[in-house]
């Protein structure tokens, strides 16, 4: 089992699903944005770090920037977050870069994760540097700054769950190559809640199982079902001991819902599907 | 008899005639006819008994009247037989009746002498009887109501003691006499087999005490108490008879009572009939009108707790609610109440499958990825019967075969599971021809047909199957088995099956999973079980297989090898299929009829044959050999069922429980409809598409009535369109102002933010706090900014129109818009529509949604719009006009045109469906806009129609209950009176009462702007 201290060293686990290995690859090689479409816990975020690492290496890029820096993006995310900002200080005022302009500088991968969920001020910020301009101007400083040859912006969205107000405009989706993301097949989803979790390969079958399962009632009151992310978790409870049922319950049940109704299905499943 | 005998029976006969014949010389003549008939055939001193007797009569009411001639007409022969003693009875009766009223003596002497003459019993009757009528006769010397009586009690005698007609004597003067209306009342007497003279006189007296207080009650209860009574068990009768006298004060309710008293306890064993009986009349005794409602429940809460502590701490949790408030008793003891249902979840073991079928939907959507329907049936032994059509889960109403609701649940539970397995397994692909090698074409259904019992072959089909795919349901559903395991450990407690368990032990054995290997049958018994078994282990059995073994299992059915299934006894003695499968003892079970032995009538005379009780209808299969049957079925496919005739053999109880639980005819259907009737608590109308049940809120009994309204979906017809576009022209001019109003409502939707790093502006009292700061050389806060947050509007508002007749009145006529446009012109000729538009309230709450509507489609709020009416709980409608995930689209606009006023105004229930509609909408804000014209009102929303209270506080819990569902609610009513009851209903800022109704239009779009402010 690798542990989440050796994650950041070590090659980060990822098991191909299709051909999105390549496509990645190919996109960067041209230095084409990339925009990842999937549901929450997919892998996307996984998938990115592993491409940055295989990519980009570990070697921390000039200017001290690591090679992948990610960006939650959240409905308060200004484009100051992004790009920088003076700030007070005592009488003077200092310029502090933004995550993306560290990016842009450094040549590194800036990973901008649930980017629908920031203002729309912000990502009209992004649209030079994903043009052949690849330039990021900065109004407060009244500079242009280009992009290091290194450096690749990759989105991620999920088209399950965004309102009608909240969905990706057109503009900003054609500067991207989309690649789909999905839960993994059965078989291949407990492989990696085996790898991931450490526990034997029936025990992740059955977490697979469970998840295939739980996500039939994608659309009708579960969101998007469950993510390959909590399979996990609730391996790794069980891995420590916990008894299968109550691992499942506290890592994907509760997880899911509140209502008690949808609680009281899914466990039903639980236990249909685990013996203690 | 020599010619001496022969001359003193004519002599005294001859004596009388001569002493009669100055005053009758016919009616003499006739005497002395009899004398020469009866000469040669009588004794001399029965001769002179009866010349006796008759001079008696003659005396009494005169020469050739009713009694006389009644007495001279008797046959000879009759007279022989007869003999003296009871003429005489006959005779003293008449005079002693007589002494009082000799019509009524007439009377009573002619209709007895023709029951005596019949009946021999009847001359020990006679006196007993007589005194009763004599006794009536002196109490009510002169009324004409008297000789019928008379008569009607000597017919009496033939069939009814002295205890009966003196029981029957005293009714008619409580409930008879003094009142004409009632008079052609008592002509009959009630009787009722198996019931002795003393019962039959107690349930009179019950009805006498009943009509002392109301006549046509009790008279009601007159005619329905002896066959009530004779319909309980023999022992139980005194003590049903304390508690009707309990009950006698109140007709309805005793009734009541005496109807459902017979079937509940013949449902019972002894020691539970008595606790039934006193829990009965303990209640009774507090709380008159909840016994009969616990009667009527007490079925469902001994299910579900048992016939001991917890159903007496049952009544107590009533009976101490009687002491506060006596109708939440009742509602309590009829499972009306929340409380009550708790009291019975807390301790039910059983699972029904209203109350899992949502969880259990939503499990099988889980595990098949689409949605199965479930449907509700008996189960034949422990499953339920396969949907041959593949078309529906059939699981089990309910499941109570184990002690524990978590494990009946399981049970419940494999079943749905099964179910969804039955079309990967092949089972539903049986083909006959296939099986025949025939060319026969049909499937199970026509499999099953051609078994003597098809409902036998499919219950052990079903099990065989459920055998044959226990290996790969293991597979699949590990979690599953592991608790089916624990099931079949409480069956069969040492895990195996032994010799002389026999086949069916091992066959349910083996459908719970049990190990093949730890199963032992001699050859020959049954083997065929543990090889199905065997090849099911190995992948290989098909249905074929199963199809195979349950004709071989026919065999056995024979030899009685199905019959003993050792301890399943104590789980499964309440399981009407299984119960069969048990070689109980049946000497004071419950559900065995006719356990008065002695009275073999019993059985005949059983209304309700429930669903465990053996039946004679069902008879046992016919061994047949598997080779022959094959053979048979080859050369003679159309072979139809006949049953067989004759005693039950034990060895066919398996089939006939089966057969009795199951599928044959609609005789299971019909016994539940029936018993449904007769005990059940409301329950929902399964497959009635649109019909909710919700709870009420009782103030008196401060508890919600449970699924108490039905509210039913329906849909406005609408009207083209034409009201909406008519009414929005009406109120053009309105428009731009309401968008005024709503321009407002918009940039409301931003919030400041202060203390930030970065910001659109200065927040000035930080920056200043910074530079005194700094001044006093202090360290400062950078977050000096401000920023304005734009809040999206994101508002879901549901407008709940009150339909009600009422809303059917006119209005006065608005101040009518001058033709002229604004133009004063007193010169204007135009002549006016001679009556004004006819506009009631109605119209102008749709005027109003049509501004509000078209104003709402421009902000792009979420809104819905329903109607409400109804007429009684079992009817609340409410109509569907717009619900949020439409546009305003044509139909909508047609619908709201299309509303039209209906009935009551059931206010609480509608509300409470209309906060479902919310359930899927996720707003940051939610508003339920409620529009009325009067107070909340329904001819059964309370016992008072005239009372409004507990519509009333039923209204304001159900906006409670919307407020904690984080839905603001605002009343909006018309009635100008509003204001008394609203401010019972909910705050002061949560209402308004609109004066002038004609503004209401204007007034709504302002009270959306501002109950939905801040949205």
């Amino acid at each position: 089992m690798t542990t989440i201290a050796e994650a950041h060293t070590a090659v980060p686990y990822y098991l191909p699903i299709h051909d999105e290995v390549e496509v990645f690859t190919a996109a960067y090689e041209c230095r084409l944005p990339v925009l990842l479409k999937g549901p929450t816990g997919c892998g996307k975020t996984r998938f990115v770090e592993y491409m940055a690492h295989r990519l980009m290496g570990e070697a921390t890029r000039p200017g001290g920037a690591p090679p992948l820096i990610t960006v939650a993006c959240h409905e308060d995310l200004t484009g100051s977050d992004l790009v920088g900002r003076y700030l007070i200080q005592g009488d003077e005022t200092v310029w502090i870069d933004g995550p993306l302009t560290q990016a842009v500088r450094a040549g590194s991968m800036c990973y901008l994760d649930e980017v629908v969920e920031a203002r729309k001020d912000t990502i009209v910020l992004i649209h030079p540097l994903t043009d052949h301009r690849r330039i990021l101007p900065i109004d407060k400083r009244a500079e242009i700054v280009e992009a290091d040859p290194g450096f690749l912006l990759v989105i991620s969205y999920n088209p399950g769950y965004q309102s009608v107000l909240k969905d990706l405009k057109h503009s900003t989706r054609q500067r991207f190559v989309s690649i789909e993301f999905d839960y993994p097949p059965r078989d291949r989803e407990a492989e990696i809640v085996r790898h991931e979790a450490g526990i034997d390969a029936d025990t992740a079958l059955s977490l697979a199982t469970l998840g295939e399962k739980v996500r039939h009632l994608r659309g009708s009151g579960l969101g998007e079902g469950v993510s390959t992310r909590l399979l996990v978790y609730a391996g790794q409870l069980m891995a420590k001991g916990l008894a299968p049922r109550r691992a499942c319950n506290v890592a994907v049940t509760n997880s899911l819902t509140d209502d008690p109704e949808m609680l009281r299905q899914v466990s039903e499943l639980v236990s249909a599907l685990f013996a203690e | 008899m020599g010619d001496a005998g022969e001359r003193a029976t004519a002599s005294a006969l001859v004596r009388l005639a001569d002493s009669l014949e100055p005053r009758s010389p016919g009616f003499a003549g006739r005497i002395r006819d009899l004398a020469a008939e009866l000469a040669p055939a009588i004794d001399p001193a029965l001769s002179s008994a009866f010349a006796q007797c008759l001079g008696r009569v003659v005396r009494l009411e005169g020469v050739g009247r009713d009694a006389g001639l009644a007495l001279v007409a008797v046959a000879p022969a009759v007279i022989a037989e007869l003999g003296a003693a009871p003429i005489r009875a006959w005779c003293v009766g008449f005079e002693e009746i007589g002494a009082h009223s000799v019509r009524a003596a007439q009377a009573f002497a002619v209709s007895a002498l023709a029951a005596l003459s019949t009946t021999p019993e009847a001359a020990g009757r006679l006196a007993a009887c007589a005194l009763a009528v004599a006794g009536l006769a002196e109490r009510h010397r002169t009324d004409p109501l008297v000789p019928r009586f008379a008569s009607a009690a000597g017919e009496a005698i033939a069939v009814r003691g002295g205890s009966v007609v003196e029981a029957w004597a005293r009714y008619c003067e409580a409930a008879v006499f003094g009142s004409r209306r009632t008079a052609t009342h008592f002509g009959l007497l009630p009787d009722a087999d198996g019931l002795g003279d003393e019962e039959l006189s107690s349930a009179i007296a019950l009805a006498t005490r009943a009509a002392t207080t109301d006549r046509i009650g009790g008279h009601k209860v007159f005619e329905a108490a002896p066959a009530a009574l004779a319909g309980t068990p023999r022992h139980s009768r005194s003590a049903v008879m304390t508690l009707g006298h309990l009950l006698a004060g109140d007709s309805a309710l005793l009734l009541d009572a005496l109807n459902v008293v017979g079937p509940v306890l013949r449902r019972l064993d002894r020691p539970a009939r008595w606790m039934v009986l006193d829990l009965a009349s303990e209640i009774a005794a507090v709380a008159r009108a909840a016994a009969p409602r616990f009667l009527r429940s007490v079925l469902r809460v001994g299910d579900a707790v048992g016939y001991g502590h917890d159903l007496e701490a049952f009544v107590r949790e009533g009976l101490a609610l009687a002491e506060i408030q006596p109708v939440a008793a009742e509602a309590f003891f009829g499972l009306e109440t929340r409380g009550a249902r708790a009291f019975l979840t807390r301790h039910d073991a059983a699972v029904l499958l209203e109350d899992v079928e949502t969880t259990l939907r939503g499990y099988l959507q889980l595990i098949e990825g689409e949605r199965m329907p479930l449907v509700g049936v008996e189960a034949l032994g422990l499953f339920a019967p396969i949907a041959t059509d593949g078309a529906t889960i059939p699981v089990s109403e309910r499941v109570n075969v184990f002690p524990i609701w978590e494990e009946n649940f399981t049970l419940m539970k494999l079943q749905a599971t099964l179910g969804t397995m039955w079309p990967q397994e092949g089972t539903l692909t049986f083909e006959i021809g296939r099986w025949l090698e025939s060319e026969d074409e049909g499937g199970l259904e026509e499999f099953f047909r051609r078994f003597e019992s098809p409902a036998a072959a499919a219950g052990i089909f079903m099990h065989l199957e459920a055998l044959r795919v226990m290996p790969r349901l293991a597979e699949r559903y590990p979690g599953l088995l592991a608790d089916v395991v624990e099931l079949r450990q409480r069956v069969f407690p040492r895990d195996e099956i032994l010799p002389e368990a026999g086949a069916a032990a091992a066959m349910l054995f083996l459908a719970l999973g049990g190990a093949v290997e730890r199963v032992t049958l001699p050859a020959g018994k049954g083997d065929e079980v543990c090889a199905l078994a065997r090849a099911a282990q190995a992948g290989e059995a098909t249905v074929y297989d199963t199809a195979r073994c349950t004709a071989l299992f026919s065999r056995l059915l024979a030899e009685g090898e199905l019959v003993r299934v050792y301890g399943l006894e104590e789980f499964l003695a309440d399981d009407p299929a299984l119960a069969y499968l048990l070689d109980l003892e049946d000497d004071d079970t419950p559900a065995a009829p006719g356990d008065d032995p002695g009275s073999p009538g019993d059985l005949a005379q059983e209304p309700h044959t429930g669903k465990g009780e053996r039946s004679d209808e069902t008879s046992p299969s016919v061994p047949v050999d598997p080779e022959l049957l094959k053979a048979y079925l080859e050369q003679n496919p159309e072979l139809t069922v006949h049953r067989a005739e004759g005693a039950i053999d034990p060895s066919g109880l398996f089939v006939a429980g089966l057969t009795g639980a199951g599928m044959a005819g609609d005789t299971p259907e019909s016994n539940r409809e029936s018993a449904d009737r007769m005990f059940a608590v409301q329950r929902p109308t399964r497959h009635a598409k649109g019909v909710h049940l919700h709870d009420e809120w009782d103030h008196r009994i401060e508890d919600y009535r449970v699924g108490w309204c039905h509210v039913h979906d329906l849909e406005v017809d609408g009207d083209n369109g034409t009201f909406f576009t008519s009414a929005l022209s009406e109120h053009r001019e309105l428009l731009p102002e309401v968008r005024r109003q709503f321009q407002k409502v918009k940039p409301e939707g931003y919030r400041v933010l202060r203390g930030l790093l970065d910001g659109e502006d200065f927040d000035l009292n930080a920056v200043v706090d910074a530079r005194a700061d700094m001044r006093a050389r202090h360290d400062t806060s950078s977050k000096l900014y401000t920023a304005r947050k734009r809040e999206e509007r994101d508002v879901a508002t549901l407008f709940l129109l009150d339909m009600s007749a009422s809303t059917d009145e006119e209005t006065e006529p608005p101040p009518s818009p001058d033709p002229g446009g604004g133009n004063d012109d007193e010169f204007d000729f135009t002549v006016r529509a001679p009556a004004q538009k006819r506009r009631r309230i109605i119209d102008i709450q749709k005027e109003a949604l049509v501004v509000m509507s078209q104003a709402l489609e421009e902000i792009g709020d979420l809104y819905a719009i329903y109607g409400f009416s109804g007429h009684g709980r079992k009817q609340v409608e409410l109509f569907s006009v717009k619900s949020f995930d439409e546009s305003l689209t044509m139909g909508v606009r047609s619908r709201i045109g299309g509303i039209e006023p209906q009935r009551s105004t059931r206010m609480g229930a509608a509300l409470r469906q209309a906060l479902t509609y919310f359930r899927p909408i996720v707003a940051r804000s939610k508003h339920l806009i409620l529009l009325s014209d009067g107070f909340p009102q329904d001819f059964d929303y309370g016992d008072d129609r005239r009372s409004n209270v507990y519509g009333l506080k039923d209204t304001a819990m159900a906006l409670r209950e919307a407020e904690q569902a984080g839905i603001s609610t605002f009343c909006i009513t018309v009635d100008r009176s509003g204001n008394d009851y609203l401010r019972e209903m909910c705050e002061a800022k949560r209402y308004l009462v609109i004066d002038e109704i004609d503004a209401l239009p204007l007034e709504l779009p302002k009270i959306y702007s501002e109950a939905t402010r801040g949205g």
